[in-house]
């Protein structure tokens, strides 16, 4: 009883250990980096338009930007360390360090740097956030530990060293751990957006999706002729509920992971046409990568690039 | 923790917050993922009038009524219009973030303004049922429309 038990707990033991450190995943996260980043740029480009908000003049004052939280969220780090009179100049700083690191030519230090900078504006004006802006950081939060710059970098371009990956190595143990927190955060994230839908009594009777997709300050479409087929809104509302709720079960399983991987593509593609979020359904479809078969997706990559770029790649 | 702070004011996320809250509410991880949820938004905009007046109350000049954000029905979808579409819901919901935060940079926006009449309004959009049952009846009949939170705000001085 005692040795069966003893060898359980050793597969046990040897599961996690593979689950956690089994493979390097660089083509994952080399593709999920510029793919991050790069919407997180694209972002930021537009929101120096608004980068009056995060300084003197803002609406929320310097000062107080801690008042708009409840005790219950106060950050307990002030990570905007700049005067608002420099914020214009700070988020160009930026918008720079997100460039560097979309082509990969950043490193774990600085990109825990752009992400500190990058927390710090959600920090300075919480009221102007969009969800692409809270997801898309956190995801930068566990990206700047892997080792994420190794594959589809400019880095691989000018180095002539070959990437490998060692499980005994601390900084490759970190590096995998966080792409398995990645994975796991975005299960909570979608799961969770799940359950509070289920709190909501339109959610619950089918009909949320007719008051999100007539509501003029979300959708820049006339869609009122979908009241004719309102079978449509209870179907939509249902489907993207059980989308939710099930992504994790679903995604983990093999067998079902393509199907819901497309669904998922089709879904934020439609909020980012109907609803004008398309920033914020390029930031989901991006952590799909981290789904996608290494081989696959090297396969894929190497089709796509032209011979010139393939060192982009090389491993 | 990223799976018990998804929802932190629950028991567990509360018992065992302590030992990280520090961290989570830091990082980010502290977040309730709620998009359009529980239920979505109706239309809504902030509609107010500034007032400018003497110390014995008499107008000093022409009061001034704004909407915002500008565009009421949010039909510009730029990125950059949008923040202040998001913005206004994030204040207008809670009254004393009005008071707090609206009030003041309003005033300081309108050099000599001494009071602020401000209100929210809301267009309720029809319940699906109640369209289908009234097909007849146009669209826009069926909005309908409520100022709520109706208050007017000293400057601060």
């Amino acid at each position: 009883m005692f040795l069966i038990a003893q060898d359980s707990l050793k597969k046990l033991k040897n599961m996690i250990s593979d689950f956690l450190f089994g493979e390097g995943h660089f083509e994952r996260l080399g593709v999920f980096r510029f793919l991050i980043f790069g919407v997180m740029f694209y972002i930021a480009c537009y929101r120096q338009m608004n980068v009056d908000q995060y300084g003197p003049d803002a609406l929320i004052p310097g000062s107080q930007a801690f008042d708009v939280f409840s005790d219950f969220y106060r950050p307990y780090v002030k990570l905007f360390f700049w005067p608002d009179q420099l914020a214009s100049t700070v988020h160009i700083a930026y918008i720079a360090l997100l460039a560097l690191a979309t082509v990969g030519l950043s490193n774990r230090p600085l990109m825990i740097f752009t992400w500190v900078i990058a927390q710090g504006f959600i920090q300075r004006n919480f009221s102007i956030l969009f969800g692409a802006d809270v997801i898309g950081t956190l995801f930068m939060f566990y990206l700047a530990f892997t080792r994420c710059n190794e594959y589809f970098s400019l880095r691989r371009m000018i180095s002539k060293k070959r990437v490998t990956f060692n499980p005994k190595l601390w900084s490759d143990q970190l590096s995998t751990m966080f792409f398995r927190l990645l994975q796991i955060q975005l299960f909570t994230i979608y799961a969770y957006t799940g359950f509070e839908k289920l709190k909501g009594s339109t959610w619950w009777d089918g009909t949320a999706l007719w008051t999100v997709l007539v509501n003029p300050q979300f959708t820049s479409f006339d869609l009122l002729f979908l009241k004719d087929f309102p079978i449509f809104f209870a179907v939509g509302t249902f489907v993207t509920i059980i989308f939710e709720v099930y992504f994790w079960v679903m995604v983990s399983n093999k067998k079902t992971r393509p199907l819901w991987l497309v669904m998922g593509v089709g879904f934020h593609l439609m909020i980012g046409v109907l609803l004008g979020l398309m920033s914020f359904s390029l930031v989901m479809i991006s952590t799909y990568v981290l789904f996608v078969y290494r081989s696959n997706l090297r396969q894929c990559m190497e089709k796509v690039l032209p011979k010139n770029l393939q060192r982009l790649i090389s491993l | 923790m990223m799976i018990v702070m998804g929802n932190g004011s629950s028991f567990l996320g509360r018992y065992l917050g302590q030992y990280y809250f520090a961290v989570a509410n830091t990082v980010g991880v502290n977040t309730t993922w709620n998009f359009f949820s529980p239920d979505p938004a109706h239309i809504m905009y902030i509609h107010y009038i500034i007032h400018f007046d003497d110390e014995y109350g008499n107008p000093t000049q022409e009061s001034k009524e704004f909407f915002y954000p500008e565009q009421k029905d949010g039909s510009d979808f730029s990125m950059n219009v949008r923040r202040h579409n998001y913005m206004m819901r994030f204040i207008a919901i809670d009254p004393a973030r009005v008071n707090q935060f609206f009030v003041p940079w309003v005033c300081k926006q309108n050099p000599g303004a001494t009071k602020v009449q401000f209100g929210l309004i809301l267009n309720r959009i029809p319940s699906l049922d109640k369209v289908i049952t009234l097909q007849g009846t146009p669209y826009s009949d069926l909005l309908t429309t409520e100022e709520l939170n109706p208050n007017v705000f000293n400057c601060p001085r």
